[in-house]
């Protein structure tokens, strides 16, 4: 049996990480629409910050 | 920059010190707040010295540094610093770990006296408040350059900043401030990953950059893009170079907070793996912002202040959103740092000063919440600094560190490694900052002195050699007289293979009687000893990849290799 707070916390956490990533590459696909420079660049960064916090939210799920 | 600039910077530094704040309750216990009860694994203590290391001054200093120093600030950030935690880690911090000291200038008491303790705090103050004012100075030319605020709304940011990340710290004590630390340490990676990607890309990789500098003058490449590159007149380049290594061992060897986070470690191993982690992170990050120098010098040849060299680099290459996201990690540099130097000077100023001196039994909560109260006052005296940093933060930062913060670290290392008699430590002290400000007054006033005595880069030799010498020196004088260090006076003080923290540590809190029923003898006697490791050792040892010492050697060599051959 685990310590149900420490569960608690850790889930909290991946949920947290999970919406704070989401939320900075949401914004650096908007930057897009103000200039098309570099899009390459932020469409990189932006996709691995999805990934990783898909793979936060997914753990967040299977540890609920 | 636009509004999505600013969301971004808003976003990740909000959510961060968001979360400080959600997930590190009140702390009330001193061992709590000041050591996070001696319970942080290895990464977190590792990222967090990185990130307590490199600050947003060290992203506008180091460029504007680079612009004219080159590569040569290499050898300080790859090897100096490495080699400072890795002292720290491995020798100077096992004995105080061990003894249950909080703080580094606590041990000094044990082993030097009370004028050594009372020095080494101020000492602490002057260096780390130097550096919040390099860090003000820094978020105010790149709110003021990049983003156009004016000046006194920079002013308002700068100190908004300073105020909110007291907050986590006050609540959260050093788990907090490290944990913040290590959320931090990512996003300044990316950023300067980000923006040296971009600036290599555009001048052609090192090639480009080698011809675009040459083209503006051929001596450059040698001097620029060489760590042998830059010697000042009269000062050789491996002068240069061993003064680097020795501004940062320094650094790492004597900052009550970066030690504070490597006390707090959950065990020995922990804290010895924490400076491989330290130094590999603080490795990539400064090859990426040491790089924008020589990359500045090709955009912008003529600059007067050097320090302007980052914000304008930054201004030009980044379109909207990747600005943000690299302004968003100069700004988590700062955080990092804002918040260390608020536990760690506080620990300084509550226990070898307030506890010390001025109140000395009061209940435990007590000193948890003077050192809370302590904390935005060391951020307020960083501002006086800022008025003298004009001329180039990095230069103002070396002069007075060659003077002031060596001596201190010569006498905590002869005091770790040698059996030197107690009184000798105020001796080498003394010696090393007579010399180190006299050598600071002689350059400013002109005084006729030779170049190899006022030098910035000679002060660092010098203040090693004289200290050092001045301390074996008068506790040979003093055996002759009074006979040798008796062994009970060195127990548990000095580095040794094998002592066990049991042995020795009801006789620490009996060891000083200035310390009798005081909250400080309390607090040595009942915090709990922690393991040498956090696992059970197999019968046959550890495996070499566990070993910590290994991967110290290792990168030690690699990072020589990469100095001294490839890049000299």
């Amino acid at each position: 049996m685990g310590n149900p707070e420490k569960e608690q916390q850790e889930h909290f956490e991946r949920r947290y990480a999970a919406a704070l990533l989401v939320v900075v590459a949401v914004l650096l696909l908007a930057s897009i629409l103000y200039t098309g420079r570099l899009w390459g660049v932020k469409a990189g960064i932006a996709l691995g910050l999805l990934m990783m916090g898909g793979y936060f939210f997914f753990r967040a799920r299977v540890s609920r | 920059m636009t509004a999505i600039d600013w969301l971004l910077l808003l976003t990740i530094n909000g959510g961060i010190v968001a979360y400080g704040l959600i997930a590190f309750r009140q702390k009330r216990e001193s061992f709590d707040w000041y050591l996070a009860a001696k319970s942080m694994p290895w990464w977190v203590v590792g990222l967090s010295a990185f990130g307590t290391a490199v600050d947003s001054g060290d992203y506008v200093a180091i460029a504007g540094g680079s612009y004219k120093l080159g590569l040569s600030q290499l050898s300080q950030w790859w090897l100096g610093i490495a080699a400072g935690w890795f002292v720290l880690s491995f020798f100077v911090i096992v004995p105080m770990y061990r003894s249950g000291v909080f703080t580094n200038a606590e041990w000094l008491e044990f082993r030097f006296g009370p004028a050594v303790r009372l020095l080494a705090v101020l000492i602490n103050v002057q260096s780390r408040t130097n550096v919040l004012g390099n860090i003000f100075f820094s978020m105010f030319l790149i709110l003021s350059i990049v983003g156009q605020v004016e000046e006194g709304w920079s002013w308002a940011v700068v100190v908004g900043a300073a105020a909110t990340s007291t907050l986590y710290i006050i609540r959260g004590g050093l788990q907090a401030g490290a944990f913040m630390d290590a959320l931090q340490s990512v996003v300044m990676i990316a950023a300067s990953l980000v923006l040296w990607g971009v600036l290599w890309g555009h001048v052609g990789g090192w090639d480009g950059l080698e011809q675009k500098l040459a083209a503006l003058d051929p001596q450059l490449p040698g001097t620029l893009l060489h760590v042998g590159g830059y010697s000042p007149p009269g000062v050789s380049p491996w002068v240069v170079a061993c003064s680097f290594v020795i501004v940062l061992t320094t650094y790492a060897v004597i900052n009550q907070y970066e030690a504070i986070r490597f006390l707090g470690a959950r065990s020995e191993w922990d804290f010895k793996m924490a400076a491989l982690v330290a130094s590999l992170a603080t490795a990539t990050c400064l090859w990426f912002n040491v790089c924008l120098g020589p990359l500045a010098r090709v955009e912008f040849p003529d600059l007067k202040i050097m320090d302007q060299a980052y914000p304008l680099l930054v201004q030009k290459h980044l379109p909207t959103g990747l600005l943000g996201l690299v302004l968003a990690g100069v700004v988590a540099a700062g955080y990092s740092t804002f918040d260390s130097i608020g536990i760690g000077i506080t620990s300084l100023l509550v226990r070898d000063i307030y506890a010390r001196f001025l109140v000395k039994n009061a209940p435990d909560a007590h000193y948890t919440r003077v050192g809370r109260l302590a904390v935005p006052f060391i951020m307020a005296c960083g501002f006086l600094y800022v008025p003298f940093l004009k001329q180039g933060m990095l230069l103002f930062y070396l002069r007075l560190a060659g003077a002031i913060a060596v001596p201190l670290m010569s006498v905590i290392l002869v005091g770790i490694f040698t059996r030197v008699h107690r009184q000798t430590g105020v001796i080498g002290l003394g010696v090393g900052l007579i010399y180190g400000l006299s050598a600071v007054l002689g350059e400013a006033y002109q005084w006729p002195l030779p170049v190899w005595y006022t030098s910035t880069w000679w002060t660092y030799l010098w203040n090693i050699v004289l200290p050092v010498s001045a301390m074996l020196l008068s506790s040979w004088i003093i055996s002759r007289w009074k006979g040798a260090v008796r062994e009970e006076e060195l127990r548990g003080l000095v580095y040794a293979r094998g002592s066990r923290p049991e042995d020795y540590r009801q006789a620490m809190g009996h060891r000083l009687r200035a310390l009798e029923g005081t909250w400080l003898q309390r607090t040595l006697l009942e915090a709990p000893s922690r393991p040498e490791y956090p696992f059970e050792v197999p019968p046959g040892g550890l495996p070499w990849h566990r070993r910590p010492g290994v991967w110290a050697c290792l990168y030690l060599g690699v990072a020589c290799l990469l100095l001294f051959v490839v890049l000299w």
